[in-house]
C-alpha cells in the first residue's frame, strides 16, 4: 500500500471513531440513557433500585418521639431552644439593613470581575449578577436583606419581586457547591407565575461571608462542621428567619413556601419544622435520616449533635406539616449522582403520615424523580412543586 | 482484498460527516430543549464533548479528503 493511501485511511478511521465517539457521548449523557447507564455502572441493585435488607427491617416509629400535640408542642421548643436560645423563633428579628431597587439603582460594580475570576462557583455575588435578571419581563426589581448573625458573619438574601405578584413568598435555599444564581431558571418560573421569591445560599456562598478574615473558620466554618461558638445553627436560620419576619410584618404576606435543594432542602426540613408560618415545604435532595443513610451520607453542616437530640429527622418532618393546613412533600432524585439516590425514603412515609393524623396534621409526601440521573431540581420536579403551589387550598 | 484497503468512499465519506454534525445537532436540542440546565436532558459537559468529537471527526475526515 502506497504511504499516502495508509495516511488517508488512518484519517478515515480515526473519522469513524469519532463519529461513534460522538454518539456514544450522546447517549452516554443523555439522561434518559444516562440512567441505564449509572444502574450497569452501580456497585451494587442496592445503590439505585433494590433497598438494603436492614433498612427495610428498620421501624420508623423507633426513631421518632412526637405521640401527640402536646410532644409536637415540646419538641418544637426544644427545637428553637437549640437553635435560638430561646422556645419560640423572635418574630420581631429584622434584617440589618434593606438594599432596595437593585436593578433600579445598579450598585458599584468594581469588586465583581476578581471575585467571578477566583471562583464562580461559589463566590457570585447579588450585584454583580444583575444582568442574569435584567431581561426578565414578570420581573419589577430585587431587594437584598442583609443579615448579621454573631459578630463577624454576614448573610445576604434576594427578595425577587414579581410585577404581578400572587400574594405567596416562596423562600428558595441553595445548598453546597453552587448559589441561587445558578438556579435562576428555577427562581424565573417561580417568579413568571407571581411568587415573590426569597433566595438565600448556603453559609460561605456568594454574599455570605465573615467580615474579618481571621473569624473566618471560627463563623463561616460553621457550615462545615466547627460548631465552637454560642448558638451556632443561627448562621443557618437567623437569616431565613429575619426574612420571613420582614416579609411578614413589612409587607404582609402571610402564605410562605420553602424550596431547597441540596443541604438547602435540609435547612427547609429543619425550618418548616421550627417556624410554623411556612405552610408549605419542598425539600429536593437534601438529606436522609441517619438510619437510612449510606456512608459520606451527612454532610458536615448536619452533624450538629443537639438539634438531633432536640428532634429526630423523622420528628422534624411530622413537625413541618402538623398543622391541617399545613403540607410538606419530599423530593428525592432516585438515580442522583451525589446523594440520597434510591427509594429508601419512601420507607418512612407512611409512618410520618400515621403520625400527622395523630396530631391532627396536615398532608406528607415523599416523591421519587426517576426522569434524570443528576444532582438538580429537574423540570418535572419544579413543574410538580408549581402545580402544588397553585393548589389554591392555602390557609 | 485491495478494495477492502481503499480509503471510504466520498459518499460515505459524507454520510460520516452528516452522521458527526446530526450527533452534534441532537446533542444541542437535547441540551437547550426546555432551557438549558438544569431543565435540559443533557447537560453542558455532554454537548461540549459531543461537539468536540465531531468537530474532530469532521476535520479528520476532511483532511483525509484533500490529501489526494
Amino acid at each position: 500500500m502506497r504511504g499516502r493511501t495508509r495516511f488517508r485511511l488512518c484519517f478515515d478511521v480515526l473519522g469513524v471513531l469519532l463519529v461513534l465517539a460522538a454518539w456514544v457521548t450522546v447517549f452516554y449523557y443523555w439522561d434518559s440513557t444516562r440512567v441505564y447507564v449509572k444502574r450497569w455502572k452501580a456497585d451494587s441493585p442496592y445503590v439505585y433500585d433494590e433497598i438494603r435488607p436492614e433498612h427495610l427491617a428498620a421501624d420508623a416509629h423507633d426513631y421518632m418521639k412526637i405521640s401527640d400535640r402536646d410532644s409536637a408542642d415540646r419538641i418544637r421548643g426544644d427545637l428553637s431552644q437549640v437553635i435560638w436560645g430561646a422556645r419560640q423563633p423572635d418574630h420581631a428579628l429584622m434584617p440589618d439593613e434593606v438594599r432596595r431597587d437593585l436593578l433600579e439603582k445598579r450598585p458599584d460594580t468594581d469588586d465583581c470581575p476578581e471575585l467571578e475570576y477566583l471562583d464562580n462557583e461559589t463566590l457570585l455575588r447579588l450585584h454583580c449578577q444583575l444582568h442574569r435578571y435584567e431581561s426578565w419581563q414578570d420581573l419589577a426589581d430585587i431587594d437584598e436583606l442583609v443579615v448579621q448573625v454573631g459578630p463577624v458573619y454576614l448573610s445576604s438574601i434576594g427578595l425577587f419581586y414579581p410585577r404581578d405578584p400572587n400574594g405567596v413568598l416562596v423562600i428558595f435555599q441553595n445548598g453546597y457547591a453552587s448559589t441561587y444564581h445558578h438556579q435562576y431558571r428555577h427562581i424565573h418560573s417561580l417568579i413568571q407565575a407571581g411568587y415573590t421569591v426569597a433566595a438565600a445560599n448556603h453559609i460561605g456562598y456568594g454574599d455570605n461571608h465573615c467580615r474579618q478574615p481571621n473569624e473566618l473558620a471560627e463563623w463561616c466554618g460553621i457550615g462545615w462542621g466547627n460548631f465552637n461558638k454560642p448558638l451556632p445553627m443561627r448562621v443557618h436560620f437567623s437569616p431565613l428567619l429575619a426574612a420571613i419576619n420582614y416579609a411578614e410584618r413589612r409587607m404582609g404576606f402571610s402564605r410562605i413556601a420553602m424550596i431547597g435543594f441540596s443541604a438547602g432542602g435540609w435547612i427547609t426540613s429543619v425550618m418548616a419544622a421550627v417556624d410554623e408560618r411556612i405552610d408549605r415545604s419542598y425539600p429536593v435532595a437534601g438529606f436522609m435520616p441517619p438510619y437510612l443513610q449510606r456512608e459520606g451520607e451527612r454532610p458536615p453542616d448536619q452533624m450538629y449533635d443537639p438539634l438531633f437530640d432536640a428532634a429526630s429527622m423523622l420528628d422534624q418532618f411530622v413537625l413541618a406539616a402538623d398543622r391541617e393546613s399545613r403540607r410538606q412533600v419530599q423530593i428525592f432524585n432516585q438515580y442522583d449522582r451525589c446523594c440520597y439516590e434510591n427509594r429508601r425514603a419512601l420507607l418512612y412515609e407512611d409512618a410520618i403520615r400515621a403520625a400527622e393524623v395523630g396530631i391532627g396534621g396536615g398532608e406528607f409526601r415523599v416523591l421519587i424523580d426517576d426522569t434524570h440521573p443528576q444532582h438538580k431540581i429537574s423540570r418535572w420536579a419544579i413543574s410538580f412543586i408549581l402545580e402544588d403551589l397553585g393548589k389554591g387550598d392555602w390557609p | 482484498m485491495k478494495r477492502l484497503w481503499t480509503p471510504v468512499s466520498m459518499y460515505w465519506r459524507l454520510a460520516l460527516v452528516l452522521a458527526a454534525i446530526a450527533a452534534s445537532i441532537v446533542a444541542g436540542l437535547l441540551w437547550w430543549a426546555d432551557g438549558a440546565w438544569p431543565y435540559s436532558a443533557m447537560p453542558t459537559k455532554g454537548f461540549v464533548r459531543t461537539l468536540a468529537f465531531s468537530a474532530a471527526a469532521v476535520a479528520s475526515l476532511g483532511v483525509s479528503r484533500l490529501w489526494r
